[in-house]
């Protein structure tokens, strides 16, 4: 067949506008013959390993990945004095506070500021605290929460080993005494006196 | 019968300039929101100056007032001509047009006034939604009539294009806007939850392609050949264009439920046929392009074929990108981003602008009677759109890339790269002052063409001359197509059947049947779109609505329960300030977006959702696990001052929610309406449900002032307000509910002393 419709014979005509018996292009039914091949390639690759096709299951190895990442190196924490303290005294495990600062800073900044001096929550630099005696107070704060005063509970919002790192994050900021929200609550001891 | 007829012309001029206006004004719309968007208190702190106010008036005076009536202005053209017949009927013309302009000025008005479902591109309310279902039903009866009276025995191509898209638009028009009145200006969407959710997206995808794309690409088969004085490339092509673009188009609208709650399959299917789409859309590009061949002088003589050209190239350029957004891995960088929004005015109204414009100028000087004032404006008016729109495009395209790829970088130990959110509407504020600069762009083009279409209109003839036509018989009886016999003998059976059906005999003998060919037009929308919408409503599956008595819902999706009195009419502040234009509502299935937001969402926890407000983008960050996130006096302070608790913030003040009372006497309305959509609540629930309102906002006030340090709540001039009584509190209640069902222990029923007053108190 010809490809110039001014050689085809009209189909029909309307109005002084011809329609041309052109054939479809051979460059458009390849492209169609292409999209009909990645359509049935991609069906039939999702039917035979079906987690490639998957979102879950790319969730779940992003998640799987990451805990193995995060857990290989500290393995689980408990939220004890020892394990708090030893993010701010061992210096290999110095990097993990900035891994606390990181998350205080998503979920913590709004009230308590950037670097902990404080907004509408308190001003977390100096000595005085409301709610903490001693320093596992901390993390045991971060799992009921404050709701009355507006803090809320991160039980299940965060992972242990996270409010463990938060914990220590924030216990390190203490005496900086930061320009921010004026002191609340009371002076306490330092950490290493106020028992574990 | 009279002997002699002529066509109407004088419908066509008033179409083309309702066009003009409403583009205007539609466009000076489109600037003011790109303004707002980057300086959000520009010009005063007025709700109806915000983005979320003016974004989806331009969007909805775009599509239903520019293209809508620029539409008109080319089927009432072309349609006769094509028939040999005038329009069916004038007075049916008459009502159509002046209808269409009262309706889009009472839909721009409530618009205005916040009146809106909050549903994307199905905004306008239940009484402008019927009126245009009205209004179009006249179109289609003096459509469809003057089809029937016609002297021609066939249809033309355009003709089959504007048939698919009356009847297609018809169903996505009635189906999508399924409703229940609440009042006079409210009402809540028929399906709740992720339910709502597909039928929002179906309608919007519907409403982008069939009544923008599918009548424009039907303008083109008629105006280019004609302005080029050269014949459509192919038949064939022609067929296979239209045929295969509807199921394609209506199947590909699932692919933007990429890493959402709905079901993987339908994600993969969105995928399959977002990426076949390309195919019917480029046999459109194909036979534009190729009916020009041949027609060079023609080019750079008439300014219309030049706006073609340009607009074909475009249109090419859309369906490539949105078959590659389509695909998960270019999803994934795009999807809920600043680009997904502007999709759809970018792509989809970018080509058809140019295309519509284009025939503007086809049209201007014959029927005014003048020539056209200058093929230089005319010129000057294609590059200033052009780049406009290319400017809007790239600007969004960038702030999407850029915005998604800080929300998605984590550092090499695990965390995000870019905790605080802000950050990424920090970056994308250079793009979205080009943004301004194309919308200006625009604007000055579309100045150039009001003017230039308006000094060829102050040259036309004292009186219009009227060209009057021999009236022509009906076309002779000729007998019907019949199916051939297949010529090739020695093959299979399927392969002989092939054969014939692709002699297009069938389709030949379709053109003569204007309602047959509407009837196919309909199945070819139907099937597709109950493919596209089965996932809510396939036995078992896993989306969760309304539909199931809320005990069903606690026994198998844990402790959801439906929205307090107060949470709901927050809600409504929610809906009616257009918050969903910038904030989304749903948790997607990707790692970096569960470690900002949490878990990601299961299609069950909006089950109590009317409508859902998934949204489309952040600008500002997601809010689908926003309660318990913050306090109750940050979220106060929040609202009223943006800019102060986050510096950088670019969220208008709602500081006038604080003041405005709260309004309870709709509560019975709206729990009532919601009993007969889905047994949310009980008769007991909405007998008590003002006095709890009432409990739960003062309650609510009392915490902030415990948490504000005890100190109350103070209005910009200083004054102290009790919030116990304003709309603010409402919307922080809602903001405060958020996401939280979830997390929540299951209640034991009839525990609680309050259980009979609503369940889901706390």
């Amino acid at each position: 067949m010809n490809q110039d419709p001014s050689l085809q014979e009209p189909v029909d005509e309307f109005d002084g506008i011809q329609i041309a018996g052109a054939p479809i292009p051979r460059s458009w039914a390849r492209l169609f013959g292409a999209g009909l091949f990645f359509a049935a390639s991609y069906l039939f690759l999702s039917f035979a390993w079906p987690d490639w096709a998957s979102a879950q299951s790319e969730y779940e190895r992003a998640e799987a990945a990451e805990i193995e990442r995060q857990f290989a190196e500290i393995g689980r924490l408990e939220p004890d004095y020892g394990t708090i303290t030893s993010f701010f005294t061992d210096p290999a495990k110095e990097k993990w506070l900035s891994v606390g600062m990181g998350l205080f800073n998503v979920h913590c900044a709004t009230c308590h500021a950037r670097g902990g001096m404080g907004l509408s929550g308190p001003n977390l630099t100096d000595d005085s605290y409301l709610r903490i005696k001693k320093l596992t107070d901390i993390p045991a704060l971060l799992v009921t929460g404050a709701v009355a005063a507006g803090m809320p509970a991160w039980e299940g919002r965060l992972s242990k080993n996270e409010m463990v790192l938060v914990s220590a994050y924030v216990a390190s900021l203490r005496g900086q005494n930061l320009e921010g929200k004026e002191a609340q609550g009371t002076i306490i001891p330092s950490w290493d006196q106020a028992g574990r | 019968m009279p002997s002699h007829f002529s066509y109407d012309e004088s419908i066509v001029r008033r179409f083309l300039w309702a066009t003009y206006s409403w583009a205007l004004f539609a466009i000076l719309i489109a600037l003011a929101a790109a303004l707002r968007l980057r300086w959000p208190s520009l010009g005063g702190d007025l709700p109806w100056l915000n983005h979320g106010y003016l974004q989806p008036l331009s969007n909805h005076l775009a599509v239903f007032g520019l293209v809508g009536n620029a539409v008109f202005c080319g089927v009432y053209y072309s349609t006769p001509r094509l028939c040999k017949s005038p329009m069916y009927s004038r007075s049916l013309s008459a009502l159509h047009f002046w209808g269409w302009q009262a309706m889009l000025i009472a839909g721009a008005a409530s618009l205005l006034l916040g009146v809106r479902q909050g549903r994307e591109l199905a905004e306008f309310e239940w009484p402008v939604d019927l009126a245009l279902a009205a209004l179009w039903l006249i179109f289609a009866l003096n459509f469809f009539g003057t089809l029937i009276r016609r002297s021609e025995r066939r249809l033309y191509i355009a003709l089959w294009f504007y048939s698919a898209a009356i009847v297609a638009f018809g169903i996505f028009h009635l189906v999508g806007n399924l409703a229940l009145p609440v009042g006079l200006w409210d009402s809540y969407p028929a399906f709740g939850g992720v339910r709502d959710v597909l039928l929002q997206r179906w309608h919007a995808n519907g409403v982008a392609t069939f009544f923008v794309a599918v009548p424009v690409i039907g303008m083109m088969y008629y105006f280019l050949p004609k302005a080029a004085g050269r014949p459509v490339h192919s038949y064939r092509l022609s067929v296979v264009h239209l045929w295969l673009w509807i199921p394609a188009a209506i199947l590909a609208g699932s692919h933007p439920s990429h890493y959402t709650p709905l079901p993987e399959w339908a994600s993969t299917m969105g995928l399959l046929f977002g990426t076949l789409a390309l195919l019917p859309l480029l046999a459109g590009v194909f036979n534009g392009l190729l009916s020009l061949r041949g027609a060079r002088e023609k080019l750079a003589a008439e300014p219309a074929l030049k706006f073609f050209v340009v607009a074909l190239l475009l249109f090419g350029l859309t369906a490539l990108e949105q078959s590659l957004f389509s695909l998960r891995w270019f999803h994934v960088h795009l999807g809920f981003t600043d680009w997904s929004a502007q999709g759809m005015q970018a792509g989809a109204l970018g080509w058809g602008l140019l295309m519509v414009f284009g025939v503007l100028y086809w049209m201007a000087p014959r029927v005014f009677q003048a020539p056209l004032h200058s093929q230089a404006l005319a010129t000057r008016h294609l590059w200033f759109a052009t780049a406009g729109m290319l400017l809007t495009a790239v600007s969004t395209y960038a702030a999407g890339f850029a915005q998604s790829g800080m929300l998605q970088a984590l550092s090499p130990d695990g965390q995000l790269l870019y905790p605080e959110f802000i950050e990424t509407v920090e970056r994308m504020e250079p793009f979205h002052l080009l943004r301004v600069a194309g919308s200006g762009l625009l604007m000055i083009g579309t100045l150039i063409g009001a003017y230039n279409v308006f000094l060829t209109w102050k040259t036309r003839p004292a009186t219009y001359e009227l060209e009057v036509h021999p009236a022509e018989p009906p076309p002779a009886t000729e007998p019907m197509e019949t199916r051939p016999e297949p010529t090739l003998t020695a093959v299979l059976e399927t392969a002989k059947k092939w054969e014939v059906f692709s002699t297009l005999w069938w389709h030949r003998r379709g053109e003569r049947q204007p309602l047959r060919f509407a009837a196919w037009a309909a199945v070819a929308v139907a099937l597709p779109s109950a493919v596209q919408l089965a996932p809510g409503w396939l036995p078992g599956s896993t989306v969760g609505s309304a539909g199931v008595s809320a005990a069903n819902l606690a026994a198998s999706h844990g402790p959801i329960t439906p929205y307090t009195p107060l949470e709901l009419l927050g809600r409504e502040v929610y809906v009616s300030e257009g918050c969903a234009q910038c904030h989304s509502q749903v948790v997607r299935r990707l790692w970096a977006e569960t470690k900002r937001y949490d878990a990601f969402s299961e299609p069950f926890e909006f089950a109590f959702d009317y409508p859902s407000q998934w949204g489309t983008r952040r600008i500002g960050p997601d809010l689908a696990r926003q309660g318990g996130r913050r306090s109750t006096q940050w979220l106060v302070q929040h609202l009223a001052n943006p800019a102060e608790s986050v510096p950088g913030s670019t969220m208008p003040a709602y500081a006038a929610t604080m003041e405005a009372p709260l309004d309870l006497s709709s509560l019975a309305a709206r729990m009532g309406a919601l009993r007969l959509l889905g047994e949310h609540y009980t008769e007991v629930d909405v007998s008590g449900a003002a006095a709890h309102a009432e409990a739960q906002a003062a309650d609510l006030a009392e915490v902030f002032v415990a948490q504000n340090g005890d100190e109350p709540y103070r209005d910009g001039r200083g004054r102290v307000m009790d919030l116990a009584d304003r709309q603010g509190i409402a919307l922080v209640a809602y903001l405060q509910r958020l996401g939280v069902d979830r997390f929540k222990e299951p209640e034991v029923p009839a525990a609680n002393a309050d259980t009979e007053v609503a369940r889901g108190a706390r």
